[in-house]
């Protein structure tokens, strides 16, 4: 790929030994146009886009966040699904403002995951809407210099502006290593500067190294590789300049060289797409060669580049004291332990969703009221019809109860960030290396599986870092089997309805308790034969071995943190804003259409009728007075009035009670109060007069005039939902639904919340005639399930049934936003679909046999 | 003598020979450092199992481990 600058220094093609600087090899024909013409005359070269990249663990991201802080955006990388984190940088006294785009930490050029192939292709300026960078910042740990100039060196050989942002040095130094930054660049021909990111130390310096990188020419001994490899990649390279336009010698060295040591690499993969299958002939012929005259296609690279480093750091590395790596070494004594580390790793995990269902609790409480009330708002402010029902039912109802799970994923995230940078995730894997083998995976899925427990879709987000292919598929496949925070609102309603709060074992935890613990174990131990049986069947592959580097334990910095849970948090809301947003739409129309008018009216007339009740009663009752008082003006009577308000405060009263002493329906204590209001208003009407007694008639009449409206508006929204799309569609599904002891009502909320589990709960709250306004913990609506009947007067709801709903929903798959998010991650629906299916057919089987053993056995 | 790492004790200090394996997992274990003439150490032995190379420390799975050479002093 082109870039900006000609330096007019001759080239020499080919040499691998001198290290020109690149720029000089384009013909000018095939500069692109859009180039700012001014970079063609300034000899002072403009920096426009800077790349950060190196080892994982070296610190890239504090970096970038040292410099960008918040003037950075994440995404992902069009058509791939790396992360992608461009961020803007402002020099103090310049307008100039520079792209900084952090790359995924990678061992070598040589891709071997996906997010290692992305870095592939933004060097080789491959990567669409991503800037080509001008400069390349190698961030390099210090006390690990060796390992780290490997990649250093493939990144010079690439011919572009390099910088070396030597980070860690005071670890460095305080574990007895000494780097002469000096002496390290002119070995590497390139600026050197050393820096702290955690405490901002030498981040102007590097600053000013970025800027000054393009003009300075560098020449610089690299590696050296055996005669037939160079052979070979030139001659490769020859090709490659040939069929990619605008491929530069040095870029189609540092590519040749990788396609010959990788075969059936990802950059053999491109260039087979691209060229056509008859390239890796040649390809296979060159490897022969190579192979021929005794170079080691894996090693050779491997060697030749530790030779020569071997050589570097006998120059600049001096050992000053001892090596100091005791405290994390005896701390891995304990954490990497195969027992005693599997003890404090489940002690972290408890303490993690502790504090996710804990801490984030008061803020969902929150956030729920403020969308409940919003909704109400809406209701009241609008007048009725399509569109006040779209706002309130449809959007704020729906993305709401979406965003209600935001505080438990920030809260995950936050406890995920802290352990990852501390460098204990990697010990977490190790550990779980063993297990996770049962089922052919490695210890690289531990990490998404768990987030998964929060919500699958960062967990579906994380399987990134698994460079198996198959590895990662599995992993995604999965991890909307563990039971995720979207699950909980479900079980809380159906167990406080449905399972006693019985005392077992000898009082230390409830019944209920343990049947939302089973819930839990339920989608894991139902994910333990899943995870087999896709690696023996679909997804068939050898156990992959685990390799991963254990990084020094280290105190982790706020910054990193922070800007990792804020990227979680809003990447949550974009697609709650986005996916579920639509979908509910889509829900709402379906439950709301065809809103046939002949309900209305039908519901008029039931109001109507209600309302000539009421106006008899109050005629009969004015009749019976002596001054005559016309029926209209009977409330505004005074001694009715008087007696009027006299009964209202007796049952504002037993209310008050009830409220502040949170009576059950059933409970003796309400039973006694509401005897003792009718002891009360009895006496009451006995010893009045029969303006008391008339009083009393209006009263009833009222009660009995608002009971009916109330009903009437419930059977209005019941009847519309029954008549609606989803209703029918209920009803069409009954007879698939009815062995699991469900109605059609259970149903149509199955049906109504594909695009979130917790969408159930409000539909529920609409089919049970309530109105959409219902949480968990609405005794109203746990009432209206208790007492909700059959046609032929069997309750709908017992606990077998209860059981098999929720057994459905560990089970299933009902989450929109899953399924995009594998979309998004595999790049086809195969993926979704193929989850969809097996989750529902699991969550089906799974409840008919919870409810068949369960109504024979309770 | 000519050893792969499933056979090393914790403590063990090794010299890498060379490595085989499935080309490119041979070839990540080589970019990473695990080449002719590279000491490690076993820091844990076991399934997987932690060894020091050059001031990094890397876990090993069962394959990896096997398809290390090493030549033990």
């Amino acid at each position: 790929m082109p870039r900006r600058v000609f330096s007019g220094r001759p080239v020499l093609l080919g040499d691998p030994l001198v290290h020109p600087v690149r720029f000089s090899v384009l013909p000018v024909n095939i500069l692109p146009m859009s180039k700012p013409a001014t970079s063609l005359r300034d000899p002072d070269i403009q920096v426009h886009a800077v790349a950060i990249l190196g080892n994982p663990n070296t610190g890239k991201s504090t970096l970038f966040n040292a410099i960008t802080g918040f003037r950075q955006h994440v995404g992902n990388y069009p058509g791939v699904t790396v992360e992608r984190r461009i961020g803007r940088w402002r020099l103090e006294d310049d307008e100039l403002e520079i792209d900084l785009v952090d790359l995924p930490g990678t061992y070598s050029l040589a891709a071997s995951s996906r997010d290692e192939a992305i870095v592939s292709e933004v060097l080789l300026g491959r990567a669409a809407n991503v800037p080509s960078p001008d400069v390349i910042v190698v961030v390099v740990d210090a006390a690990n210099l060796a390992r780290n100039l490997f990649l250093t060196t493939q990144l010079l050989e690439l011919g572009m502006p390099v910088v070396v942002a030597l980070n860690m040095v005071d670890l460095a130094e305080s574990s007895g290593l000494h780097v002469d930054v000096e002496a390290l660049g002119s070995a590497l021909g390139v600026t050197v500067v050393p820096i702290v990111a955690t405490k901002r130390e030498g981040i102007d310096d590097l600053k000013h190294a970025i800027l000054a990188a393009p003009n300075q020419s560098r020449t610089a001994a690299l590696p050296e590789f055996p005669t037939c490899v160079r052979e070979e990649r030139d001659g490769l390279a020859t090709t490659l300049v040939g069929v990619r336009s605008g491929c530069t010698r040095q870029i189609a060295h540092v590519e040749a060289l990788q396609l010959l040591l990788d075969p059936g690499g990802y950059y053999e993969q491109r260039l087979v797409e691209q060229c056509g299958p008859s390239i890796a002939d040649e390809l296979t012929e060159r490897r022969a060669r190579m192979t021929a005259a005794g170079a080691s296609l894996a090693e050779v690279e491997g060697e030749s580049r530790y030779a020569w480093i071997e050589g570097v750091m006998t120059r600049v590395v001096t050992r000053t004291g001892e090596n100091d790596t005791d405290l994390s070494d005896r701390v891995d004594r304990v954490l990497t332990h195969p027992v005693a580390g599997l003890v404090v790793l489940l002690a972290i995990m408890a303490t993690c969703f502790q504090a996710v269902y804990t801490w984030a609790a008061p803020l969902m409480n929150a956030i729920d009221s403020l969308f409940i009330a919003v909704s109400g708002w809406v209701t009241h402010t609008m007048p009725p019809g399509p569109l006040e029902s779209l706002i309130a039912n449809g959007v704020v109802a729906g993305v709401g109860g979406v965003l209600v799970f935001l505080p438990q994923i920030l809260v995950l995230f936050f406890f995920i960030a802290v352990l990852e940078d501390c460098g204990y995730m990697a010990r977490a894997a190790f550990l779980l290396d063993r297990w996770m083998g049962m089922l052919g995976l490695t210890g690289k899925s531990f990490i998404p599986l768990l987030s998964s427990f929060a919500c699958a879709v960062p967990g579906i987000m994380a399987t990134r870092t698994i460079d198996n292919r198959r590895d990662r598929l599995v992993t995604m496949l999965i991890a909307p089997l563990m039971s995720c925070s979207a699950r909980l609102p479900v079980y809380v309603l159906l167990i406080g309805a449905f399972i006693p709060a019985t005392p077992v074992l000898g009082g230390f935890i409830s019944l209920q308790a343990i049947t939302l613990l089973c819930l839990y174990f339920v989608g894991v131990g139902v994910a333990i034969p899943v995870a087999v049986v896709l690696k023996k069947t679909v997804l068939k592959g050898e156990t992959q071995s685990f390799l991963m580097e254990l990084p020094t334990y280290k105190r982790p910095s706020p910054g990193t943190v922070f800007f990792r849970v804020y990227e979680q948090g809003r990447e949550f809301c974009v697609s709650a804003g986005t996916i579920i947003f639509a979908v509910a739409i889509v829900i709402w129309a379906l439950g709301y259409y065809p809103h046939s008018a002949s309900v209305a009216q039908q519901h008029e007339a039931m109001r109507a009728a209600a309302q000539v009740d009421y106006d008899h009663a109050v005629a009969v009752a004015a009749a019976t007075f002596d001054d005559s008082v016309s029926a209209d003006q009977i409330e505004l009577h005074p001694s009715i009035a008087s007696a009027l308000t006299a009964i209202e405060s007796i049952e504002q009263s037993f209310r008050d009670q009830v409220a502040d002493r949170n009576l059950e329906e059933d409970s003796p204590e309400r039973v006694a109060l509401r005897r003792e209001a009718d002891g009360r208003e009895a006496s009451m009407r006995s010893s009045g007069g029969p303006k008391v007694v008339a009083a009393f008639v209006v009263y009833d009449a009222r009660r009995l005039l608002e009971t009916r409206l109330a009903d009437a508006d419930r059977s209005e929204s019941g009847t519309y939902l029954r008549e609606s799309f989803l209703g029918r569609m209920g009803r069409f599904i009954e007879p698939a639904v009815r062995p699991l002891g469900w109605d059609w009502r259970i149903g149509t909320a199955v049906i109504a919340s594909f695009p979130a589990r917790e969408v159930v709960i409000a539909t529920m709250g609409t089919i049970y005639n309530l109105g959409a306004d219902q949480d968990e913990t609405s005794t109203g609506l746990r009432e209206k399930l208790r007492s909700a009947r059959h046609a032929d007067g069997r309750p709908v709801f017992n606990v077998a049934v209860a059981l098999s709903v929720m057994v459905f929903f560990a089970l299933c798959c009902q989450c929109a936003a899953t399924l995009a998010a594998m979309h998004r991650e595999t790049r086809s629906w195969r993926w979704p679909l193929l989850t969809f299916t097996y989750m529902t057919l699991l969550a089906y089987v799974a409840a008919l046999i919870t409810y068949n053993v369960a109504s024979r056995f309770i | 003598m000519l050893k792969t790492i499933p056979s090393l004790q914790t403590g063990d200090v090794a010299t890498v020979e060379r490595v085989s394996a499935l080309r490119n997992a041979a070839k990540r274990l080589a970019d990473m450092g695990f080449v002719r003439g590279a000491q490690l150490e076993v820091v844990r032995a076991g399934t997987p199992c932690i060894v020091r190379l050059e001031g990094a420390t890397v876990g090993l799975g069962t394959a990896h481990q096997s398809s290390i050479e090493v030549f033990v002093a």
